[in-house]
C-alpha cells in the first residue's frame, strides 16, 4: 500500500522528472487519480506469467 | 457463412439502390435532410459532409451503367471522428488533433466502406481521445440518447451510437478499447460489435490505448452486422498489431443451432441492477439455458484494463502535456496526467496478470461456443449524473460503465451488444462473447434472438 505522503512526493518529483508541469488543482486531481491507479495496481496483485506486451489471440 | 433471414436496413437499401428501385443521391439528401432537423437535439455530429451527394450520384451513375455499385451501394454511413476522412478534419473530440495538417487519406475502414459503395456523410461526436463512457466533451458538447434526450448515449462512440439509433444512419463505425462500442450500443438499442484484437484494421484511425484498441461497426440487424463486417474484415499491414484469422475464420461451430451458450456468473452477475439482471434471464429463457460458467478474477481484469490504458493513453500525450495542457478536455487532462505517472512495474504486473486471463477466458471456450452477460450494469444515467446506484452500491458512472466490457477487451475476444425487448423506455443491451476469431459464432446466436422476437424493434429510417 502507497501512503498519502508517498504518493504526493512520488507525483511531486516524477513530474518534474517528465516535464510535467501541474497547477495546484492539477497536482490534488493527479495525485487522486494516481491514488485509484495504485489501488487497481494492489488489486491486479504479482503474476509469473510473461507479459502480453504483443498481443496475439 | 449462413446469412440472417431478417433483412437489415442497410441490406435492404443497398438491394434497392442496385436494383435502381431507388436513387441513392435522394437517400443521401433525406439523410443530410433528416441529420440537420434531428441533430440540434442529439448532437451527435460534429461534421457534416454536404459533398456526400456527390459520392451519392457515382453511385447511381454506375448503376446506370449497369456496372457493380457494391454491396453496400449508395447506404449512407458515418464514423466516430477518430478515424481520418480525406480532406477533412480529423478531430478525435480533441482541439489539438483539430489543429493538425487535414488527412489526404482515408482511414482503412472509411476506404473499405466507401469502396463497397457506401456513402460516408459525417463524423460523430465522442469523448476527446476516447477518454471515457459518456460522450460529454467540453469542446464539443454532450450527445444525448435518443430514446430520453435527458440522458447520456454512453461512449465514447456515443455520436455514432445516437445516430444509428435515431434512425438517422443504418451503418456507423466505432472503436472499442474497454467497452467504447458496446456501452453505447446498450445505452442506445443497437448492435455493436468489438471484434477479436487485431481482426479490423486500425490505420489511419487515432489510437489511444494501442494494446487495447479495437475498431467495429454499429448496426440495427444483425444481417447489416455481418455485411459489414464482411466488407471490413481482413489483415492490414499498416496496422502493427493487424492479424489474419484461420481459414475457417467465418464458420460457425457445430452448424449455429447446437451452440453451446452459458451465463457468466460472479462478477458479470454483482455488478448490475434489476434491469439489467431481468434481460439476462429473459434471454437465458429464450434460449433455454440452464445453468452459469465461472470465471474467476474478472474484477482484476477490470483493475488491470484500467491500469494499462492509462499507462498507454499518459504515454501517448506526454509530449502534448508538456506544451499544450490547457488544450485538452480538464477531466481528460488529468486522467492523461496520472496516466502519464504510472510505474512500470504497474504496468507490466497488469500485462503479466492479462496474458493470465486471457489463458483462462480461453479455457472456457473449451467447453462452451458462446458466453453471454449484460452489456452494462444498468439503463443510460442523466446526462451530469455522477454517480449510479447498482445492487445498493453507488458507482461512479464514468469509471463504471465498462465493469461488465472491459474484461473482454483485454482478453481480446470477439464480444456483441444485442439491444434487447425491455419492459421500460430506455434500453439495454446483452453482450455475447465467442473465442478468437469466431465472430461467426456470435451472429449465430444473435440470429437466432432475432428470430424468437427476443431483440428491440429497429428505429424508423429516417433516411426514407
Amino acid at each position: 500500500m502507497v501512503t498519502p505522503d508517498q504518493m504526493q512526493r512520488y507525483v511531486t518529483h516524477t513530474a518534474e522528472l517528465l516535464g510535467l508541469r501541474l497547477s495546484a488543482e492539477e497536482y490534488r486531481d493527479v495525485v487522486d487519480h494516481l491514488d485509484l491507479l495504485s489501488r487497481f495496481a494492489d488489486t491486479v496483485g504479482e503474476s509469473d506469467a510473461e507479459p502480453a506486451l504483443r498481443f496475439d489471440p | 457463412m449462413s446469412r440472417s433471414s431478417v433483412r437489415g436496413h442497410a441490406c435492404s437499401l443497398a438491394q434497392s439502390i442496385r436494383r435502381a428501385e431507388a436513387a441513392a443521391e435522394t437517400v443521401v439528401e433525406t439523410t443530410l435532410a433528416a441529420i440537420a432537423e434531428r441533430d440540434p437535439v442529439l448532437n451527435a455530429f460534429t461534421d457534416v459532409y454536404e459533398t456526400s451527394v456527390e459520392d451519392a450520384r457515382a453511385v447511381d451513375k454506375t448503376v446506370r451503367g449497369h456496372g457493380d455499385p457494391g454491396p453496400l451501394a449508395g447506404v449512407p454511413f458515418a464514423v466516430k471522428n477518430l478515424f481520418a476522412v480525406s480532406g477533412s478534419p480529423l478531430r478525435a473530440g480533441s482541439l489539438i488533433e483539430a489543429a493538425k495538417p487535414v488527412p489526404t487519406e482515408d482511414a482503412a475502414m472509411v476506404a473499405s466502406l466507401r469502396g463497397a459503395g457506401a456513402v460516408l456523410v459525417g463524423a460523430t461526436n465522442m469523448d476527446e481521445y476516447a477518454h471515457g463512457f459518456t460522450t460529454d466533451n467540453s469542446h464539443h458538447g454532450v450527445t444525448r440518447n435518443p430514446h430520453d434526450p435527458g440522458r447520456i448515449a454512453g461512449g465514447s462512440s456515443g455520436g455514432s451510437a445516437a445516430a444509428v439509433a435515431d434512425g438517422l444512419i443504418p451503418v456507423a463505425m466505432g472503436s472499442d478499447t474497454n467497452g467504447s462500442i458496446r456501452v453505447p450500443a446498450s445505452l442506445c438499442g443497437v448492435y455493436g460489435l468489438k471484434p477479436t484484437f487485431g481482426r479490423l484494421s486500425r490505420a489511419g484511425s487515432v489510437l489511444f490505448a494501442t494494446s487495447l484498441d479495437h475498431v467495429g461497426p454499429l448496426t440495427t440487424s444483425i444481417a447489416d452486422l455481418e455485411q459489414v463486417f464482411d466488407v471490413v474484415d481482413g489483415p492490414d499491414r499498416r496496422d502493427p498489431v493487424s492479424v489474419s484469422p484461420p481459414p475457417d475464420g467465418m464458420t460457425v461451430t457445430c452448424g449455429g443451432d447446437d451452440l453451446r451458450i452459458a451465463v457468466v456468473g460472479g462478477h458479470f452477475r454483482q455488478v448490475v441492477d434489476g434491469q439489467a439482471k431481468l434481460v439476462i434471464d429473459q434471454i437465458a429463457a429464450a434460449l433455454r439455458l440452464k445453468g452459469e460458467v465461472e470465471l474467476p478474477e474478472s474484477d482484476r481484469a477490470c483493475a488491470a484494463a484500467s491500469v494499462i490504458t492509462a499507462a498507454e493513453a499518459g504515454q501517448r500525450h506526454l509530449a502534448a502535456l508538456r506544451t499544450q495542457a490547457a488544450a485538452y478536455d480538464p477531466k481528460v487532462r488529468v486522467g492523461l496526467q496520472a496516466g502519464a505517472l504510472v510505474p512500470a512495474a504497474w504496468y507490466l504486473a497488469a500485462q503479466r496478470f492479462r496474458r493470465r486471463y486471457q489463458q483462462r477466458v480461453q479455457g472456457l471456450f473449451e467447453h462452451v461456443d458462446v458466453l453471454l452477460t449484460a452489456t452494462t450494469p444498468c439503463a443510460a444515467p442523466a446526462v451530469g449524473q455522477r454517480t449510479m446506484n447498482v445492487d445498493g452500491e453507488s458507482l461512479l458512472v464514468g469509471m463504471s460503465l465498462g465493469l461488465l466490457t472491459q474484461p473482454w477487451a483485454l482478453a481480446g475476444v470477439p464480444a456483441l451488444s444485442i439491444p434487447v425487448v425491455t419492459d421500460g423506455p430506455l434500453p439495454i443491451g446483452v453482450q455475447m462473447i465467442a473465442a478468437p476469431f469466431k465472430e461467426a459464432n456470435l451472429f449465430a446466436v444473435g440470429r437466432r434472438l432475432e428470430k424468437l422476437g427476443a431483440v428491440r424493434k429497429p428505429p424508423e429510417e429516417r433516411w426514407l
